[in-house]
């Protein structure tokens, strides 16, 4: 068996051979992004343009002229929340839509040309839709038990006259959620390889559950050391930022969208080294992630797949 | 034989203790003794050692304090000095404590400014008396009534009057003696208990102020502060042993009692209120500031979590000292106690005479001065609030104004105007900015900064006129009339007035006087008791070719220049603009402001780059500042980096979102 490391530097090598997966989501979330936030843009732009008091933000960033920005009646983030929470829902539907795609490439052993990659995103996309419907309610019912104790215990320690307490009990609970939730995404990605590989909807559910049970440490070790690199590199970009001159518009644009990429890249790689472990462990690989998508007709047709298609 | 050889001989150890208790019983004695000779230590310094205040009343309060039921009992002994000339037969007295009721006129405005909030029994306060005499006039118990000098509400009870049966004739004294009981809240208003962080303020009956001819003894309101008489405290406070107290005045002796607790007396001069408080967890750190009226002892009162911050507390404290003293005057006071209260208490940030309430965290960021403005305000209080002592009921901002003003421009000061709030991670903010224009930014038109505290639109009117505006208005007076001038005046008007209780007429005219500029009145008729507008801006600024209906341009072409400068608002106030061109010529202009437009223009081989309304950034009142410039050609860096941030944020949380999928 391959060591956790092991499985890290092969799932980075996946990763780069199937770049075009994790291109496609970094497009789409940078192009919503860019429009979910225009409106803000021309917002400011109104005020700002031809002000000379902008050039206290744009050769620094004074925290007061930005207040006295948003006090005036032209700007409105408060009516931009809704564009901004549209934005991320049709993301979290692009990537849903691409995710099979980007798994049923890391379960194969050559890299999907593009028509495969997209047939299999259009082939999946409905199962892939019907099971995260199926995981939200888990992961908002047993994040929101773990919220509720958290609360608890944040009023017991609010009681006592340690203020670090409070911020310590803080933090350490939301370590517990975080470990949880992780350990439950774990459990959706090994769900979501063996629906690609067996194209059964439920006993997918299962097998993820049996397989996360049998290498929960191994596969947590995974996700945990790849997302230290991320957090690591959020932290460098961001001391980078800072370091910048303030009025490096594009310098600081270049460097946010590498945090981006960073961060999306990170959880590319963590599906990636999950697959290969999954390959390792899988009950039987072969039958349909060598064969192209079963077709639709086929699938609904499985007694496994009551589910709209 | 000597007669120490009949002496019965006792055990070693026997006589170990009688030593140590005739020790014990010779050092109690002395204290004892110390305690009786120091009864009235000189707590203030006085060149010629007379009284620094009027010294109307005298309190002596014994008060017991029961740290499981958060309750206290006293009592209070006023000596009143009648000083008005006349007889008095009423006298009303305030029961700040009694605020903290539902029904009461301070919770019921509350409720009307934060509907959201909710009643909590946890924060129930409340002053009794149990019983009232009056030498030589008997027990008046029976004849305390509540009044409601300010609004109709029979269920308030923050102010008791007695009428005695006979008048205290002027010139001569009447003595009270009042049993009370308290009952104080989970701190509401910085007054109450947290943990086991206690702060004592507002929390015996106080005597009203006879001023302009009548009793000025308000309700307790949500927005209002506190007015009182001066006078002489001797307070002794009886707590739990393990407890670190600090208070009003100086510390005068110190008692342990038999029961586990200790009695700490303290004894102030000149103050108008007092104030204690106490914890097991205070860590105390001392220094010396070489005041010109002498040495004044800095104490802090720092919880343990934040020891580390006590050194950081005491430079800013004596940053403030030394700012003070040299612009505004003497610290007459043997001692400053700086108290650092338990951080979920929200008690931070305030005044009492000879003491304040610091605010810290145990992480605050050096790079956050939010402790150093906290200090140099609060103590900025021990002035205005503490020595000049303007009615705050009534004329809030003659207190929390001035010193809105003094603090901003000491922190400026100190770190300089664009960073002496914030200088971190690449953002930074000064604290005339922030906290006097953009406070007075949202609210610019709703009250003039004259209104009775109590009579202001709501709660965030009071704070951003009363605090925000005062500040920019004086800030706005220093480029009217020049820094030095603006603190030669508050100089002499604390010298002035200092334990006299003024009024802002007096405050105007000691600016007017000291600056010698009789043409201040429009500018405070309007910015004092108006609340006319500041809005100036650049409505466009073009340059075209004289001879622009010409097809062909030659090189040494002839430009119209052409600025178009607008008074938005209602308030008439002249300004400078200044306009550059792009040869590097600048040209001010000066506009009286009267009319509602201006127009400039110039005839130039240089096209206009740039026109700006108060050039200097002098006119804090101006309640834009976007708009008081213009330029020809835009430059977009500003709204790109805002929109880059917006980006970023959008489509990091995007991801963050899409995780779950």
């Amino acid at each position: 068996m391959a060591s956790g490391g092991g499985y890290i530097g092969r799932g980075a090598g996946l990763a780069r051979r199937d770049w075009p997966g994790l291109a496609w989501l970094y497009l789409s979330n940078l192009v919503l992004a860019a429009l979910a936030s225009t409106a803000l843009s021309a917002e400011f732009g109104s005020v700002l343009n031809t002000s000379l008091e902008a050039q206290r933000l744009a050769h620094g960033f004074d925290l007061a002229v930005f207040l006295d920005l948003l006090l005036r009646p032209e700007v409105t983030p408060r009516l931009l929340a809704p564009a901004s929470l549209s934005f991320a829902i049709a993301f979290g539907l692009v990537t849903l839509f691409l995710t099979p795609g980007i798994v049923q490439g890391f379960l194969s052993e050559e890299h999907p040309r593009r028509g495969a990659f997209f047939q299999a995103c259009g082939h999946w996309f409905w199962r892939f839709f019907w099971f995260a419907v199926l995981t939200l309610p888990v992961f908002g019912i047993v994040l929101g038990v773990l919220s509720l104790a958290r609360d608890a215990l944040l009023s017991w320690a609010e009681k006592s006259p340690e203020p670090r307490l409070y911020f310590y009990v803080g933090l350490g609970t939301l370590l517990v959620m975080w470990v949880a939730a992780v350990v439950l995404r774990l459990w959706f990605d090994l769900t979501q390889f063996a629906l690609v590989h067996s194209g059964k909807f439920w006993r997918s559910i299962a097998t993820g559950f049996r397989l996360l049970r049998r290498g929960c440490f191994r596969l947590f070790w995974i996700y945990f050391s790849i997302s230290l690199v991320g957090w690591l590199g959020l932290a460098a970009g961001l001391w980078l930022w800072v370091k910048l001159p303030p009025e490096r518009v594009g310098l600081a644009f270049l460097l946010g969208q590498a945090i981006l990429i960073l961060w999306l890249g990170t959880r590319y790689w963590q599906r990636a080294a999950e697959a290969l472990w999954f390959r390792e462990h899988a009950p039987a690989l072969e039958p349909a992630v060598a064969a192209p998508p079963a077709p639709v007709a086929a699938a609904a047709a499985s007694p496994e797949a009551p589910l709209p298609v | 034989m000597s007669r120490c050889d009949t002496m019965p001989r006792v055990p070693r150890a026997r006589s170990l203790l009688l030593a140590a208790a005739a020790v014990f019983l010779a050092l109690g004695a002395a204290r004892a003794q110390t305690w009786e000779q120091a009864v009235n230590p000189a707590a203030v310094y006085s060149a010629d050692g007379k009284p620094l205040s009027p010294r109307v009343v005298h309190y002596t309060i014994e008060a017991k304090y029961n740290e499981k039921a958060h309750t206290l009992d006293a009592t209070e002994t006023l000596v009143y000095r009648n000083l008005t000339g006349q007889p008095l037969d009423t006298f009303p007295f305030h029961m700040y404590l009694n605020g903290f009721q539902p029904e009461s006129t301070w919770a019921q405005e509350g409720h009307r400014d934060f509907p959201t909030l909710e009643w909590s029994e946890k924060n129930r306060g409340a002053v009794n008396i149990q019983q009232m005499t009056v030498e030589g006039m008997g027990d008046l118990t029976g004849q305390l009534q509540f009044i409601h000098p300010d609004d109709d509400n029979a269920g308030d009870r923050s102010v008791v009057e007695v009428k005695l049966p006979k008048p205290v004739p002027p010139g001569a004294s009447v003595t009270f003696h009042i049993k009370f009981y308290d009952v104080f809240p989970e701190v509401v208003a910085r007054t109450g208990y947290m943990h086991d962080f206690i702060m004592g303020a507002q929390w015996f009956p106080k005597v009203g102020v006879w001023w302009h001819g009548g009793w000025n003894c308000h309700q307790f309101h949500l927005n209002t502060e506190f007015f009182a008489d001066f006078g002489v405290y001797d307070v002794k406070l009886t707590l739990p042993r393990r407890y670190v107290t600090g208070a009003s005045g100086i510390e005068v002796g110190s008692q342990d009692n038999p029961d586990g607790t200790r009695t700490v007396t303290w004894h102030g001069e000149d103050i108008h209120d007092f104030a204690w408080t106490a914890s097991p967890r205070f860590v105390v750190a001392e220094g010396t500031f070489p005041g010109s009226a002498g040495p004044v002892k800095m104490r802090a009162l720092v919880l343990r979590p934040h020891a580390a911050q006590a050194q950081r507390y005491l430079t800013a404290l004596r940053q403030a000292m030394y700012y003070f003293d040299h612009w505004f005057g003497p610290y007459p006071y043997k001692q400053i106690t700086l108290v650092d209260p338990d951080p979920d208490s929200r008690a931070g940030g305030m005044e009492y005479p000879t003491l304040f309430t610091a605010d810290t965290n145990w992480w605050m960021p050096r790079g956050l001065l939010a402790p150093e403005v906290v200090v140099v305000h609060e103590y900025g209080h021990q002035y205005w609030y503490g020595m000049v002592a303007t009615n705050e009921f009534e004329e809030a901002w003659l207190d929390e104004g001035i010193n809105q003003y003094s603090e901003t421009s000491i922190m400026d000061e100190l770190y300089g105007p664009d960073r002496s709030l914030l200088d971190l991670w690449g953002a930074t903010a000064g604290d005339t900015e922030l906290f006097a224009h953009t406070f007075y930014v949202r609210s610019p038109d709703t009250d003039p900064i004259t209104r009775k505290a109590y009579e202001f639109m709501n709660n965030g009117a009071y704070g951003n006129v009363t605090y925000g505006k005062t500040a920019s208005v004086l800030h706005t007076l220093d480029g009217m009339v020049g820094k030095e001038t603006m603190r030669r005046a508050l100089h002499t008007y604390f010298l002035r007035y200092r334990f006299t209780h003024p009024t802002g007429e007096d405050f105007l005219k000691t600016v007017e006087e000291v600056s010698g500029r009789k043409d201040l009145r429009p500018f405070f008729d309007q910015a004092v008791y108006g609340t006319q507008v500041l809005d100036y801006e650049v409505l466009s600024v073009t340059s075209e070719p004289v001879n622009w209906w010409k097809p062909e341009r030659d090189s040494g072409a002839v430009f119209r220049s052409q600025v178009l400068v607008h008074r938005r608002g209602d308030f008439i106030f002249p300004v400078t603009v200044e306009v550059r061109f792009d040869d590097g010529q600048v040209v001010r202009e000066n506009w009286d402001g009267k009319d509602r437009w201006v127009r400039y223009t110039y005839d130039k081989k240089a096209k206009v780059v740039s026109a700006e309304v108060d050039p200097d950034h002098l006119i804090y009142l101006d309640r834009d500042l976007f708009n008081n410039s213009r330029t020809a050609k835009p430059d977009t860096t500003a709204a790109r980096k805002l929109h880059n941030y917006w980006l970023f944020f959008n489509q990091w949380m995007a991801q963050i979102v899409s995780w779950l999928i």
